[in-house]
């Protein structure tokens, strides 16, 4: 396969500024033991306007999975335009299969299979359980295996059939976990996870907290490499010769066809193929959260990587990146269970975002014009962040103006944005608006009787009402 | 053209049941799986020999049940049906309607602070809730779908869109009502003059007026089989037929009716016959939500209502319609009864099964999965399944399956 660097170069330049911006952003806060940034992201945490490493690794961990998840929904539904409304039906398979082959499966006193036995390897300082990385691939192996057989079946069907079908699936497979193979599924509770997949180094003198960081350290480095991976896979296959076959299906199925291409192979192909990406997103999420349970095959999972996809760009591998990073860390002061909650108010962002990106940009906001992007996405990115930024933490000084921090954030220029959230201070919810700078904010009173406004035309005139 | 009037004239053995009365085909359909059920249960205590198999289950209290049941899912699927046959899509956000009728009753006492009783009556709850959801059915056509469909967006992104809008709904209703359950009061109509409790007395008519004003009512059908009757059910199949039988009225026999047929059929053509086709659209987005807000009282009189009750009960109404056939009237009528039917049959095979396993090991190992679990919210979803891939065009559906919907 022969790689054309320059276009990805020329794809990563035309977007440096979200990328390197973002990412910079996003990690600084695990910047805290380097040399140079060290000791001042340490002074920013100390003071609380930054999250501290741990939280942000965390949040980090379960991004890069969801990236994972989203790429391989959008392989599927966005190159080769079989909208799927189930992907979670892998996750949530991925997940317990990996638990079960890894810990093994017993129903009552008899065993049914044994599990793997631990296989401890350092690589470059990180003592981790090789059997664990296995049992995932392997049922995600397995869960391929069990796509091509499904695919073969529902992909006979079209558009929003196929999408009927696939919203179905994980329902069943949910009642089916929790309610009926209660017996080796754990129920409710769900499967528990016994061996983890980071160790404690033999011979380290960590203890209690400091072996914790390290853990988790290493648990992101391990996670970061699986989605670096798993991502460059998904997209030099997008890119090259499938890819292009998958969007000529999307766009004319007949003319595809009638082209000499054998439509449905390459429709089961990718299937089994996101199926495979999906299941090993489930493995990693139950390594993350210590089990795996029936939440993974809620709908809510896969409508979340939908609005993700569509708002960074349907049908490029970019946009769901982005979309998924900047919206999961946006919104990661809202997360509940570890997973986005869906039943917040905040999350009407995420309802009239959604529409928004449909009714006005459908290629999403990496594709959107550069007028709109410039202002609808930094504003509405840039207040997201000061969200995740000012309120996942407490705010030590209580006579705390926030309006010259975030001006510094986002300097005094003639950048075209806007952008309004609801932020915590103090515990109190305070309504910002920020157009090119802060031009207001309302006081926890205020705040509360307007939320439901939050998005309507609102002329602010200047600071007032500032939180006591 | 000649072989389409030959096939007009050939009636095939499908089109021969179409044909047939509907209501004939419902009973045949309802009381066809409860001879199954009992014919299967028979021959599974005969296998296992185990003197009872009968879980104690009185069968014609299921019926009624059934038949309860079905009359307010079909209230809150044929919505549906209207909506997708003049828009072509399935709508997600359908099922927020229903919290929107609840909720809307529960408004007018909590946010205007009426404590009147009159705001409690059953009929001013049904408008209330009619007129409310119906408004808010409107709101998502003119911001949201009609927009879009303007710019000529595919069924599948107006899906992803009406998800948005119900998640916009949802979360609108969380935050003024917040998420805690609340329950509805009903207050149905008292008898209205005296002589009516003089009809009491009488055979058949006194029962019906004891079931339609009494909170719950005992009939002996006969000897030994008693069945009680809530008000509830009963009062949700009177406007459930009502309300049918006015939509098919409608439908068939006016001039909006028939502007909805022609628009659904064509919408340009329809234009150029001179019809108001976006009145005609937004007439039908506001009935087909305000019958399903009307559906929510019955539905949530029973159990609480709370912001996410409605997305849970999506995927039945979406087994109903596609049953039916995304476009057909009667298919969702009959494809109701079947579903609920389908649901209760599962449920009583699955205590039969729980019954004999108690008693007999060997059945207990066999089907230790199932007598542990509720195999009757899988059964709906498996129909969905099955009926797509086999049928896609449901029972009664007319739409080729080619199309785009």
């Amino acid at each position: 396969m022969k790689l054309d660097w320059e276009y990805y170069w020329d794809e990563v330049k035309k977007r440096k500024f979200f990328i390197f911006g973002f990412f910079l952003v996003v990690l600084l806060p695990t910047m805290d033991t380097w040399i140079f940034l060290g000791p001042s992201v340490r002074t920013a945490q100390s003071v609380g306007i930054m999250p501290d490493s741990v939280t942000t690794s965390i949040i980090i961990q379960k991004a890069a999975i969801l990236v994972i998840f989203a790429v391989s929904w959008d392989l599927l539904s966005g190159y080769s335009g079989q909208i799927s409304f189930g992907h979670a039906l892998f996750l949530g398979m991925g997940g317990y299969l990996a638990v079960m082959i890894r810990e093994g499966l017993m129903i009552g006193d008899q065993e049914v299979f044994p599990g793997m036995e631990e296989q401890l390897v350092d690589i470059g300082g990180i003592y981790f359980d090789l059997s664990v990385i296995e049992a995932i691939i392997l049922a995600s192996a397995l869960i391929a295996v069990f796509a091509l057989v499904t695919g073969t079946i529902i992909l006979r069907l079209k558009g929003p059939y196929f999408a009927l079908v696939t919203l179905v699936l994980p329902l069943i497979a949910q009642i089916l976990v929790t309610k009926i193979w209660g017996d080796f599924t754990g129920g409710d509770g769900g499967l528990q996870i016994t061996s983890q997949l980071i160790q404690k180094p033999p011979g380290s003198t960590l203890e209690g907290l400091d072996l914790f960081k390290l853990q988790i350290e290493q648990m992101t480095t391990v996670i970061l490499t699986f989605a670096i991976v798993c991502v460059a896979i998904m997209y030099l296959l997008a890119r090259s010769r499938y890819g292009l076959v998958l969007k000529a299906i999307r766009e004319d199925e007949q003319a595809a066809s009638s082209s000499g291409i054998n439509v449905s192979l390459y429709k089961v192909s990718v299937f089994v193929i996101s199926s495979f990406f999906a299941s090993v997103a489930g493995g990693l999420l139950a390594q993350v959260f210590g089990s795996s349970t029936s939440a993974l095959f809620e709908s809510e999972r896969s409508f979340e990587i939908i609005i993700f996809s569509i708002l960074g760009g349907i049908g490029t591998i970019l946009g769901a990146i982005i979309g998924t990073f900047v919206l999961f860390f946006a919104l990661s002061y809202y997360i509940k269970d570890g997973f986005v909650d869906l039943q917040t108010i905040e999350v009407l962002i995420f309802g009239l975002l959604l529409i928004i990106i449909i009714r006005y940009q459908p290629r999403g906001l990496i594709n959107a014009d550069p007028q709109l992007r410039n202002s609808l996405f930094f504003g509405v990115i840039f207040s997201f962040l000061m969200a995740f930024y000012d309120t996942g933490n407490m705010i030590i000084a209580s006579t705390w103006n926030p309006a010259p921090i975030l001006q510094k954030y986002l300097g005094q220029g003639e950048r075209g944005f806007f952008g309004m959230d609801l932020f915590k201070v103090q515990g109190r919810m305070v309504l910002y608006f920020i157009v090119g700078t802060v031009i207001g904010y309302y006081g926890p009173e205020l705040a509360q009787k307007i939320r439901l406004r939050l998005w309507g035309v609102w002329p602010s005139l200047g600071t007032f009402d500032p939180p006591k | 053209m000649e072989e389409v009037e030959e096939k007009q004239t050939n009636m095939t053995w499908k089109e021969k049941i179409l044909g047939m009365n509907k209501v004939l085909l419902v009973f045949i359909l309802i009381f066809g799986f409860f001879i199954f059920a009992l014919i299967s249960t028979l021959i599974l205590g005969a296998m296992v020999n185990m003197g009872a198999p009968l879980a104690p289950r009185n069968f014609v209290q299921m019926y009624i049940s059934t038949i309860a049941e079905a009359s307010t899912l079909i209230l809150i699927s044929v919505g549906l049906t209207m909506t997708t046959r003049i828009r072509k899509f399935g709508n997600f956000s359908h099922s927020e309607f229903l919290v929107v009728g609840a909720y809307s009753v529960l408004a007018i006492t909590q946010i205007f602070k009426i404590t009147n009783e009159f705001t409690q009556i059953i009929f001013v709850q049904l408008i209330i809730a009619f007129l409310v959801s119906g408004m808010v059915g409107v709101l998502g056509e003119v911001l949201i779908f009609g927009p879009l469909i303007n710019r000529n967006a595919t069924p599948l992104s107006l899906m992803v869109a009406s998800i948005g809008y119900g998640i916009i709904i949802r979360q609108v209703i969380q935050e003024i009502f917040t998420g805690v359950s609340q329950s509805i009061a009903i207050v149905y109509p008292k008898e209205f003059t005296t002589w009516t409790v003089g009809l009491r007395s009488m055979p058949f008519i006194g029962t019906f007026f004891k079931i339609l004003f009494e909170r719950n009512t005992s009939v002996t059908i006969m000897k030994g089989i008693e069945v009680t009757f809530s008000q509830n059910h009963v009062w949700g199949m009177i406007v459930m037929i009502i309300t049918v039988l006015i939509l098919r009225y409608i439908f068939n026999n006016t001039t909006l009716g028939m502007a909805m047929r022609a628009t659904s059929d064509d919408v340009d053509l329809a234009e150029i016959s001179g019809i108001n086709t976006r009145a005609v659209i937004l007439w039908s987005w506001f009935l087909a939500a305000g019958v399903t807000g009307m559906g929510a009282l019955f539905l949530m009189a029973s159990s609480e209502v709370n912001p996410t009750s409605g997305f849970a009960r999506l995927l039945i109404i979406f087994a109903i319609v596609t049953l039916g056939g995304f476009d057909s009237f009667e298919g969702t009528l009959v494809s109701g009864f079947i579903i609920v039917a389908m649901k209760q049959f599962v449920s009583f095979f699955n205590d039969q099964v729980a019954t004999i396993g108690d008693k007999n090991e060997t059945v207990k190992n066999l089907t230790f999965w199932s007598t542990s679990g509720d195999w009757s919210n899988v059964a709906p979803f498996t129909i969905i399944i099955l009926v797509l891939i086999l049928r896609p065009r449901g029972l009664f559906g007319l739409v080729d399956p080619k199309s785009k919907l």
